[in-house]
């Protein structure tokens, strides 16, 4: 057993079952809660995904072909088995990227005077505010050849790096956008901490290294995991910033989704990428799941009632 | 590593990334003055002939209208039933919980443009293709998972004890849900709506399928004009997003500052 | 745990004020109909809505063909949209609900969709430019041409400056990165046979195996692009050898200062249509806009705005508004004459294997 379950159940925000739970009618007051959702879910989002699954299995370049046809393409294609691999790449990288910056980012802004606080917050929510298509256009021109950031570079003897159609581009594009994304959910989390338990995890004896790893980063980690979770998504189906600032070999699986579907209209084939890439994500956020009960975000209903 | 070396180490990464953060957004503000159609920053000579631009191109004018309108709404709506939802999966018991998570994570999963073409179908025959309902309907289905995603979360951390104590007391569900859940849960019901509002202003995929010659968002307008063209212009509807942005920020601002100070002082 | 309360508190006003704020400025938003295209379409007059790619090609519409005159002469009112998307325009004519009356596509679209996402169309093939009559077809009427043409970096090569699709494929000779759209359609498969030795005249139904062979030896030099604005700030930025742009990409790109050379000699002429949409309620309007664009003068006009060659046999010459703009015009007879169109035939019988082949090349 992990020190962080050990320490889970001795931590103050313990989860326990609301006692007594009516039968039937508390069962239908709490589900009537997510009919909303479950409407909007049901039409945007069911109806979407039927004939997803319909046309991947029913429509063949061609005319004709057999059921599993469209996925035996994909995989046949190395293409697409290396676009795969590169999206799930890129995604690993700009999350933990995001994680070690936006990490001691939310701490400080829990440990700081209240007017700090303010300011930092309002550094994270005005990006928001601005919108990615800005920030695209602003990164397409920080991060040119000539630009500012090789001109930066430039002064202190490093580069000019090439980073527009790079790799490069391409993560420092994601991460700027997406770090508000994980720094709200784990500030959300850091500041439920009490901070006394690390107090008296160092009165016992811990040093400050191990009151942190054992103490504060177990505490911390349904944030993380919130917003890594969102970070790692909005990473696979990113397909605007990849196209501005990469090249084709930066490319994730959405941009040869749409290019088969807009430029191809092999409707069956997108249909079928994009099945794929969504049976891939459910099954590791699924692993992680099963990895880290900390990690049971997504499953947490079932997680909770355990 | 002494305290205070940590200390000052923290207060400098916190700033670059601050610097990170914000400085993005402020290159459209020196290129939206730019005298040629050129990425050149900062720009060699100067002028206000594509705010000229701007102003004389009612699309533009309206493009930004549209989506901060859509936006909002998305905003109130997603944050709404979102949370409702959050509250429901965390607190209720009924079967299939674990896929209504995943059908309601599964927007911000598939590529958003498998979605965005079978939206559009149901819209064109609905006859509702380039209408407010149709945005507010379909961004609110890209906001959801990032409400449902957050409250969860908040949910989790949170001590349902104080919850149950006043059921205890005689509360009813919806009163103890409105009188101490959702207070507690306030921080994370911000976010959440901040999330959703972005979810909704970055939207680019959907829109250009859903919208029609009369209503068209500003990410559509600035992806083509990027992919096209070079044209200033986009500097100059960034600039004025960004304006816009920084003021109901300024208003917010000064409301926080006195009830900060009121909490502050109250807690220390 | 109370006092703290209020730290949240001011949390959320801070996102309710910017959103009230939002609504708040909002709130001269105007909502419209649904676009469904007029159901009262008369003999004379009606609404139609074209869809193109956007920026300036609706810019030149607007300008050159859509004016108060046009409206004035034929009643009908033109409305815009942009960006053109083959799946969206599918979907309307699947489900009958068509949005987009006309549209600007691209050949080999046209073709291969004809008669299922492409209305015919009367045309007289003899009307047209003789280099340009092979692409008329059934859906296919052609407005004007660009082309992508093969531009090199002045500075670098100005003493031996390349010339040809050998120079181009020659890393040795001229050494330095090759700038390259990402989509298949521009002419450097053709280019890489014709550098391997394909006459002209023998370049369509085309060797694939060969052309991606030859293209192998410039993959470690590539520099591919992805937009337009990507293309020009390449060019300007002047760490690219050569590369193959549209000829308005690189107009625009020497406007802002890049300091390169076109090459004419073996450009690919593509061809810009109108195109009409299967299915369209408003088609007696839409003919009548077919009537009025159709015009020599109006397509000469355009091409005064913008580097496109007129596609009518009796338009004039453009006259230049300056040397720049002429130099990366295809309308000038001695560029058109050196520059090869593609075969939009062949590309609709075998766009599907060309696409995945280039996009594994490209992006492997």
């Amino acid at each position: 057993m992990s020190n962080a379950q050990r320490l889970n159940r001795a931590a103050p925000p313990s989860r326990s079952k609301p006692a007594g739970r009516g039968l039937a009618g508390l069962f239908s007051r709490e589900f009537a809660l997510i009919i909303p959702s479950l409407i909007l879910l049901g039409f945007a989002m069911g109806y979407p995904l039927a004939t997803i699954v319909e046309r991947s299995v029913s429509d063949f370049p061609g005319g004709h072909g057999a059921l599993l046809d469209n996925y035996r393409w994909f995989f046949d294609e190395e293409l697409n088995r290396v676009v795969l691999l590169r999206t799930f790449r890129t995604a690993a990288i700009v999350t933990l990227a995001c994680l070690v910056i936006a990490y001691p980012y939310a701490y400080a802004m829990t440990v700081v005077g209240w007017r700090m606080r303010l300011v930092m917050q309002a550094a994270v929510i005005a990006p928001l505010l601005v919108g990615t298509m800005t920030r695209n256009y602003s990164w397409v021109i920080l991060l040119q050849d000539k630009g500012p950031v090789n001109d930066a570079l430039g002064a202190v003897g490093l580069g000019p790096f090439h980073m527009i159609g790079s790799l490069s581009g391409v993560i420092i594009g994601l991460v700027q956008i997406s770090l508000p994304f994980i720094i709200l959910p784990l500030y959300a989390s850091l500041r439920e901490i009490d901070v006394r338990l690390m107090g008296a995890a160092r009165s016992l004896g811990a040093t400050p290294t191990q009151a942190f790893t054992r103490v504060y980063l177990p505490l911390s980690l349904p944030g993380v995991v919130a917003g890594s979770l969102v970070v790692f998504v909005i990473t696979l189906g990113s397909y605007i910033t990849p196209a501005l600032l990469g090249s084709p070999q930066q490319s994730l699986l959405p941009q040869l989704v749409a290019q088969q579907i807009n430029q191809l209209l092999a409707w069956g084939r997108g249909s079928a990428m994009g099945l794929i890439l969504l049976g891939v994500t459910l099954l590791l956020l699924w692993l992680g799941s099963r990895a880290s009960r900390w990690s049971s975000v997504l499953s947490n209903g079932s997680g909770g009632g355990r | 590593m002494s305290a205070g070396k940590g200390r000052i180490a923290l207060n400098a990464f916190c700033g670059l990334v601050m610097v990170l953060l914000i400085a993005p957004a402020l290159v459209a503000v020196p290129m939206s003055f730019n005298g040629r159609a050129t990425f050149e920053f900062p720009p060699r000579s100067w002028s206000t002939r594509w705010y000229e631009n701007l102003l004389s191109d009612v699309t533009w004018r309206d493009a930004i209208v549209h989506s901060l309108t859509v936006a909002a709404i998305v905003t109130v709506v997603a944050t709404a039933i979102g949370t409702a939802a959050a509250y429901g999966l965390a607190r209720g018991r009924f079967p299939g919980r674990a896929a209504v998570m995943a059908l309601a994570t599964a927007p911000m999963i598939i590529p958003i443009v498998l979605v965005a073409i079978a939206l559009y179908a149901i819209f064109l025959e609905a006859r509702m293709v380039g209408t407010l309902q149709a945005f507010v309907i379909a961004h609110s289905l890209i906001a959801l998972p990032f409400v449902i995603v957050t409250v969860t979360a908040g949910l989790r951390s949170l001590d349902d004890g104080l919850e149950r104590a006043a059921r205890t007391l005689g509360a009813g569900p919806a009163v103890a849900f409105f009188t101490v859940t959702l207070p507690l849960l306030k921080r994370s019901l911000a976010i959440a709506a901040a999330l959703a509002f972005a979810a909704s202003l970055d939207d680019v995929v959907v829109a250009m399928f859903i919208s029609s010659p009369t209503f068209q968002t500003l990410p559509v307008k600035i992806y083509s004009s990027l992919t096209d063209t070079v044209d200033p212009t986009v500097a100059v509807a960034s600039t004025l997003t960004l304006s816009l942005a920084a003021l109901g920020m300024a208003v917010a601002f000064l409301v926080m500052t006195k009830k900060g100070a009121a909490g502050d002082a109250a807690s220390r | 745990m109370r006092k703290s309360l209020w730290k949240r508190k001011g949390g959320w006003s801070a996102v309710a004020g910017v959103a009230v704020a939002s609504v708040a400025l909002a709130a001269c938003g105007s909502s419209d109909d649904a676009g469904d295209g007029g159901s009262a379409t008369g003999k004379r007059g009606g609404k139609v809505t074209i869809a193109t790619y956007g920026g300036k090609t609706e810019d030149v519409m607007k300008a050159v063909y859509f004016t108060p005159e046009f409206k004035a002469r034929t009643g009908i009112s033109m409305s815009f949209d942009a960006p053109l998307d083959y799946a969206k325009l599918q979907t309307q004519v699947e489900s009958g609900n068509i949005q987009w009356d006309m549209t600007s596509g691209d050949p080999y679209m046209a073709i291969a969709q004809c008669g299922t996402v492409f209305a015919k169309i009367r045309s007289d093939p003899a009307m047209f430019k003789e280099k340009y009559r092979d692409v008329v077809g059934d859906c296919v009427l052609p407005r004007d041409a660009g082309s992508f043409i093969k531009a090199y970096n002045a500075k670098t090569f100005a003493d031996d400056p390349p010339s040809s699709w050998a120079d181009f494929f020659d890393v040795e000779k001229y050494p330095g990165k090759r700038a390259v759209p990402s989509f298949y359609y521009n002419g450097i498969i053709e280019g890489a046979l014709l550098a391997d030795g394909v006459a002209p005249e023998d370049l369509y139904p085309l060797d694939l195996d060969r052309a991606f062979k030859k293209m192998d030896s410039i993959r470690g030099d590539l520099l591919v692009y992805n937009t337009l604005a990507q293309s020009i700030q390449q060019q300007v930025s002047g760490d690219v050898a050569m590369g193959i742009y549209t000829d308005s990409a690189a107009w625009q790109a020497a406007d802002a200062g890049a300091t390169i050379e076109p090459i004419w000699d073996q450009a690919f002429i593509y061809i810009n249509l109108w195109t009409v949409t299967e299915g369209t309620p408003n088609r007696a309007a839409v003919d009548q806009v077919i009537n009025y664009v159709l015009n020599p003068r109006l397509q000469t006009e355009a091409a005064e705005m913008w580097p496109v060659s007129p596609a009518l046999k009796d338009a004039k010459q453009p006259r230049y508004p300056n040397e720049l703009f002429k130099k990366y015009s295809l309308a000038v007879p001695e560029h058109e004459e050196v520059a090869i169109p593609f075969d939009q035939q062949w590309y609709a019988d075998n766009y599907e294997e060309l696409n995945q082949r280039f996009t594994a090349w490209i992006s492997g």
